[in-house]
């Protein structure tokens, strides 16, 4: 069974929708006008981290499209939109909403995000060698998990 | 807004993982994890495919370990591609056990432990179930069904793993904690 944001996989979401408690959602920043790079390689790595994590905990967690927003929204904007997401999430059935980014700027509003933020800083994956990448990767998720079973486990 | 003297849980989870992080940017390794990037791979046909994980007979031992392993050309759906796959690895009473790791009931995957609570079992983190070493459902617990189990063959001394299969004929043991 596989959790992500496909036909199928909600299919079977429906079947097992009493095992299904976690919605995982990456924060992922837009802009095409300066600091293009340094925010797609944030997104790209909040992108890998929250794929990592359903490959990993497929069978509770339900892995939406990120939630994207532009560079020049303001942030009091960003987090009106995202508080929707995650009050219909709550309100249909997700006891945990896990979001996802390598964007620093959401700390600023963390408490506001109930307990729901984790940030992960973006590696620069693309001046590693695949194999040392890879374990730093496998490290990163490793952590990750620890953060998201530690939350089940207190709730 | 947040307030500035408040350290909450997350946030301290949060500069732990910053600091984590940055704690392996030193270059921090995982000794149990394992990457194998080019499998040897030979298609034939209705004949099996074994990858060479890249582990040698002579590194196995009683405790499982986890080895990742690239598997080219995988399809679903509409996509094709190569999946990063982990397979525990173990030799018990004398015979070589290859096990995934995809727990049998909603696929998340479970870890090895050599310590309690639940010494010498496999857990899955997502809803409880267990698994003894050879990966046999333990009773009362989510899973109804054995981890499934790859075939495994040496070659010149290489661990070769082949294809997965299901055990379901397998009943169930009863806990141990
Ligand atoms: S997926 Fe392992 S117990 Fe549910």
């Amino acid at each position: 069974m596989k959790m992500k944001w496909t036909v199928r996989d909600v299919g079977a979401y429906f079947a097992e929708r009493d095992y299904v408690d976690t919605a995982v959602v990456p924060l992922v920043k837009i802009t095409w006008h300066n600091e293009i790079k340094a925010t797609v390689e944030q997104g790209e790595f909040t992108t890998l981290m929250a794929d990592r994590l359903e490959g990993q905990l497929k069978g509770r967690l339900m892995l939406f499209p990120p939630f994207t927003y532009l560079k020049s929204e303001d942030v009091a904007n960003r987090l009106k939109r995202l508080q929707s997401w995650m009050e219909m999430l709550r309100r249909d059935g997700m006891k945990h909403v896990f979001l996802i980014t390598s964007d620093a700027e959401w700390k600023t509003v963390e408490s506001d995000l109930d307990e729901s933020l984790i940030w992960i800083p973006s590696l620069p994956l693309e001046h590693m060698d695949p194999e040392h990448g890879d374990e730093m990767i496998a490290n990163q998720t490793k952590q990750l998990l620890q953060i998201v079973t530690a939350k089940w486990q207190n709730a | 807004m947040s307030s500035e003297h408040d350290v909450s849980r997350r946030q301290f989870l949060n500069y732990t993982l910053t600091g984590v992080g940055g704690f392996m940017a030193a270059g921090m390794t995982l000794p149990m994890i394992r990457f194998a990037i080019d499998p040897l791979l030979k298609q034939g046909k209705g004949e099996e495919n074994f990858y060479d994980i890249g582990l040698k007979e002579s590194d196995l031992t009683e405790q499982p370990q986890k080895i990742q392993f690239v598997q080219k050309d995988i399809k679903d759906g509409w996509y094709t591609f190569d999946q990063k796959k982990e397979v525990y690895v173990f030799k018990h009473e004398g015979e070589i056990f290859a096990l995934s790791p995809v727990c049998t009931h909603l696929g998340c995957l479970v870890h090895w432990s050599p310590e309690p609570p639940y010494a010498n079992e496999f857990q899955c983190p997502c809803h409880g179930s267990r698994f003894t070493k050879t990966g046999i459902n333990i009773a009362g617990l989510p899973a109804t069904a054995p981890l499934h189990r790859y075939d495994v063959k040496v070659k010149d001394g290489k661990i070769l793993i082949g294809n997965l299969h299901p055990r379901n004929n397998i009943p169930a043991v009863p806990p141990k904690y």
